[in-house]
């Protein structure tokens, strides 16, 4: 009985948690333009969408500032943890709270306060505030993932390679970085992802004339909604849950190297 | 001219000492053991040594030339580690590779090393295993071949025995040693065990609250230790602390703190007043049913049999006293409850100072 609830309960939280989505992914099949049944099998919304240049505009621009914002968050993520563990203790504790704080930090408030720091400054809304945004919001994610990393890493195994003759750099990259680079792929991972679906930042910083995918969907919400949008979705959960894949398939295979 | 010479060498973490003073003088060749308690210094002065901290005072020479300052890449002594630090993502060839690789040696040099290393520490057939797949014993063999393969002009050991199981670190103790006189490198050796010590140094430095108690071969420190915390902290010794209370030629009385007096025999010059430690070494100490010239009275408290030898719990002079006595099979046998007489030759007790406490 204990069993048969427990199951019971498993599914239901499942059903929850996914069927939105299988239903929106569903729907990107669906022949119906108002997402109405029955249920009959097109590929029509995802042809639309190979036409719809402002859509895959969009998505290019989110693909496009996503990977500069993982990319940026990783080299500082990595930078700021390798030299925040030769200080001392309360430089330490004060950076590390300091750099986790843009969490608790609504992003609503973020954005705005970014969007009164260009007015001081006299400037239009530009792609580099947005980016510098992003990453401020992604960092974060990439600094908890990679420095929980470096945390177990011994001490000594740096150490023993600077005493066999080794610089910082040779010991960087012969010794760090293959220890540390399945969490700097999963912190990049991360930060892309943070980024990719930021919707109200962007909302705030982009750009005249430029659009993110989330600022595009949610328009198109407001002017009619096409399920060239659940066909767009589909195709980028399907490529995300790919990657996360890979990532996680390269992490278990490289943690296990890694255990003793 | 000593080959490594410490002179001064102070450090200090947070405006608190650990490392006052120290001074200290290594042959070529030679293996010193620095041994203590935990938090004596001995592993700061280790690191000092490696270069991975810097000291606030004094210097540190090899064959008269300051290397305070030389980084240490270029320092080019070898350490084992007490975790061994093994690179995990590498097989034992890589792991040990890696020094020569740094020193751009050729690649068929190169495997010659290796192989010549891994036979050393008798790990053939190991090429290829990653760390994580071995034991701690073999784990331990790959960091000596490691250490030793770039032929450093130091070997330093950090408690680098003690992650092991008792019998396999004896084993090590006796290989370590053996490789160590056979590759003629002078090695520095940080351990808490006495044991170990004794075993495998020409020299041992005893070190306590980052200070220097004593220095020398185990034998001038298990015989002739300079202070009641080297007896006590090497082996084991019987205490009888007080103050010296009458003299008549080479025969003192000695007042103990609960108005015992004992007297005994001994060629120091020693005055009236003064607080000292008279200390035997259980060993050396006799027992018999008879009473002889200056011997001390005392009562069996308890017997252990530890094979080739019995150790007696003697209460004597209001204080316990350890005997330790071969078993040669025909000597006198004592019980518990009965009455001895404790005696021992004027040349093995030591008169230590003593500071009250």
């Amino acid at each position: 009985m204990k069993k048969i609830f427990s199951w019971f309960y498993t599914a239901v939280m499942f059903i929850f948690l996914y069927a939105p989505i299988a239903v929106l992914m569903a729907m990107a099949f669906n022949e119906s333009q108002y997402n109405a049944l029955p249920f009959k099998f097109s590929m029509r919304w995802f042809e639309a969408l190979s036409k719809n240049t402002k859509l895959l505009d969009a998505t290019m621009n989110s693909i496009y500032l996503a990977a500069i914002t993982g990319v940026i968050c990783v080299v500082l993520a990595t930078a700021l943890m390798l030299g925040n563990r030769e200080t001392s203790s309360k430089i330490k504790a004060l950076v590390n709270s300091t750099v986790v704080l843009p969490l608790t930090i609504p992003w609503i408030i973020m954005g705005l306060s970014l969007l009164l720091l260009l007015r001081a400054l006299g400037l239009d809304r530009n792609f580099v505030m947005l980016l510098i945004g992003h990453v401020v919001i992604s960092l974060p994610y990439a600094v908890l993932i990679i420095s929980a990393r470096m945390q177990d890493m011994d001490k000594s195994i740096e150490e023993a390679s600077y005493s066999l003759g080794a610089n910082e750099w040779t010991t960087f990259y012969r010794i760090i970085f293959p220890m540390i680079s399945p969490a700097m792929l999963a912190g990049g991972f991360m930060a892309f992802m943070v980024s990719f679906d930021n919707f109200v930042l962007s909302y705030f910083l982009i750009p005249t004339g430029t659009t993110t995918l989330p600022i595009e969907i949610y328009s198109s919400i407001k002017f009619g909604f096409t399920p060239e949008i659940n066909a767009i979705s589909t195709i980028i959960l399907v490529l995300s849950l790919t990657i996360i894949s890979i990532i996680a398939a390269i992490m278990g295979s490289s943690l296990k190297n890694l255990i003793r | 001219m000593a080959f490594l010479s410490i002179k001064n060498l102070t450090k200090k973490y947070d405006g608190i000492t650990v490392l006052d003073n120290i001074s200290l003088d290594i042959e070529k060749g030679s293996f010193l053991s620095l041994l203590g308690p935990s938090g004596c210094g001995k592993t700061t002065t280790l690191r000092l040594l490696a270069g991975f901290e810097k000291c606030d005072g004094g210097t540190i020479e090899v064959n008269g030339k300051i290397i305070n300052d030389i980084p240490v890449y270029n320092r080019n002594f070898g350490m084992v580690f007490q975790s061994y630090a093994l690179f995990p993502h590498m097989t034992v060839e890589q792991n040990i590779a890696y020094g020569l690789e740094q020193r751009k040696m050729s690649k068929k040099d190169i495997k010659e090393e290796v192989a010549k290393a891994i036979e050393m520490v008798k790990l053939t057939g190991f090429e290829k295993r990653k760390p994580k797949q071995m034991s701690g014993g073999q784990q331990q063999r790959v960091a000596l071949a490691r250490a030793l393969v770039i032929k450093p002009d130091l070997l330093l050991l950090d408690e680098s025995l003690s992650a092991l199981d008792k019998k396999l670190r004896v084993e090590m103790q006796v290989e370590l040693r053996q490789i160590q006189k056979k590759v003629g490198i002078t090695t520095i050796f940080v351990t808490h065990d006495q044991e170990e010590a004794l075993t495998l140094s020409d020299k041992i430095a005893v070190m306590k609250a980052g200070k220097i108690m004593q220095i020398g071969t185990p034998e001038e420190i298990y015989e002739t230790p300079s202070s009641t915390f080297v007896a006590s902290f090497l082996g084991q010794a019987n205490f009888f602390r007080g103050s010296i209370e009458e003299k008549s030629g080479d025969i003192y009385t000695l007042k103990l703190s609960d108005n015992n007096t004992m007297k005994f025999r001994s060629h120091e010059d020693l005055k009236i007043g003064e607080l000292r430690s008279l200390t035997i070494r259980p060993e050396k100490i006799e027992i018999s049913s008879n009473e002889k010239e200056l011997s001390i009275k005392g009562k069996v408290l308890f017997v252990t049999y530890v094979g080739d030898t019995s150790v007696y719990r003697i209460e004597s002079m209001g204080q316990e006293v350890l005997v330790k006595r071969q078993n040669s099979g025909n000597d006198e046998k004592f019980n518990i409850g009965d009455t001895v007489y404790l005696s021992w030759k004027p040349e093995n007790n030591l008169v230590l100072d003593w500071d009250g406490e």
